[in-house]
């Protein structure tokens, strides 16, 4: 912790990533607190987007690549996606933002094992994926990306 | 895990080397085999942190390119070990987490300004 405190003479944004930074690689040097730390952000987002409907709701952030150049990116529907999911509406979810509903079973799973080795308990093996597995996840996340700007029919299904 | 003796790969949950007969009951290994440290030179060359989970999380939430930035290095970690370059690895990690945090921040600190700015308004509406 003592390199988070030396950091406070530097000033500026860089300043404020690097702490960022640091603060981060000291939650990750004790998992446990990070793995509370994510339980405690998911629950409280889950309650938070349970409660409010992102299209309904003012105080949702709008996406910064959305904003910027007028595209849908990847994640773009994630919240209303997750809302009808909490809602129990899988099928109104994919129609938001498949990528999110489909990554979710794995990110599930990898926090999930991740928490239970933090705590040593009783956890699935880490799995070592074949290059191969993450090189064809980012040619889908690219064309998922450049598709659902298309504005031709079968294709702005793929817009949230 | 890797047997500490002869490398064989075993189950999670073996006692004893398949290969060599090496009792794995004695290290500690045997119940959390992804913990730092440990054996020290024992051990088997294990694949640095992809990160690949928090760059995911990163291009969902943050939508921004620089996300898959992020994932292009989780990949290069994956194929860097599957390749033998445990140092390559090693430096695309780095990198891997530096963009999710890159991607994490770019997001998280304008939110928080546009907040603070937001509560401190003085011509927020008050009837």
């Amino acid at each position: 912790m003592a390199t988070i405190v030396t950091s406070h003479r530097i000033a500026g944004p860089p300043a404020l990533l690097l702490r960022t930074a640091e603060l981060s690689s000291a939650l990750a040097a004790s998992p446990r607190f990070l793995y509370a730390g994510i339980a405690l952000l998911a629950a409280g987002g889950a309650a938070v987007l349970y409660l409010f409907d992102p299209r309904e709701t003012a105080f949702y952030p709008l996406c910064p690549f959305l904003g910027l150049t007028g595209y849908h990116c990847p994640g773009c529907g994630t919240l209303r996606a997750l809302h009808e999911l909490l809602h129990g509406n899988p099928i109104s979810a994919l129609g938001y933002n498949p990528f999110t509903v489909l990554s979710l079973p794995f990110i599930a799973y990898s926090l999930f094992a991740g928490g239970m080795r933090a705590y040593r308990l009783p956890a699935p093996r880490a799995v070592f994926l074949h290059p191969l597995w993450i090189w064809s996840l980012l040619a889908g996340i690219i064309a998922f990306w450049a598709l659902r700007n298309a504005p031709v029919w079968p294709l702005s299904a793929l817009a949230p | 895990m890797d047997c500490p003796r002869c490398g064989t790969k075993n189950d999670g949950r073996a006692r004893y080397c398949g290969n060599c007969g090496e009792s794995f009951s004695g290290s500690a290994q045997s119940y959390r085999p992804y913990t730092e440290g440990g054996q020290g030179g024992m051990q088997a060359e294990k694949p640095p942190q992809n990160y690949l989970i928090p760059a995911i999380l990163v291009t969902i939430f943050c939508c921004l390119p620089t996300g898959i930035v992020a994932i292009i290095y989780a990949a290069q970690v994956n194929a860097k070990f599957h390749g033998g370059d445990v140092k390559g690895a090693r430096s695309s990690s780095e990198s891997a987490k530096l963009w999710s945090i890159i991607s994490a921040a770019l997001v998280i600190v304008p939110l928080l300004i546009i907040v603070f700015f937001t509560l401190m308004d003085p011509a927020s509406p008050e009837p």
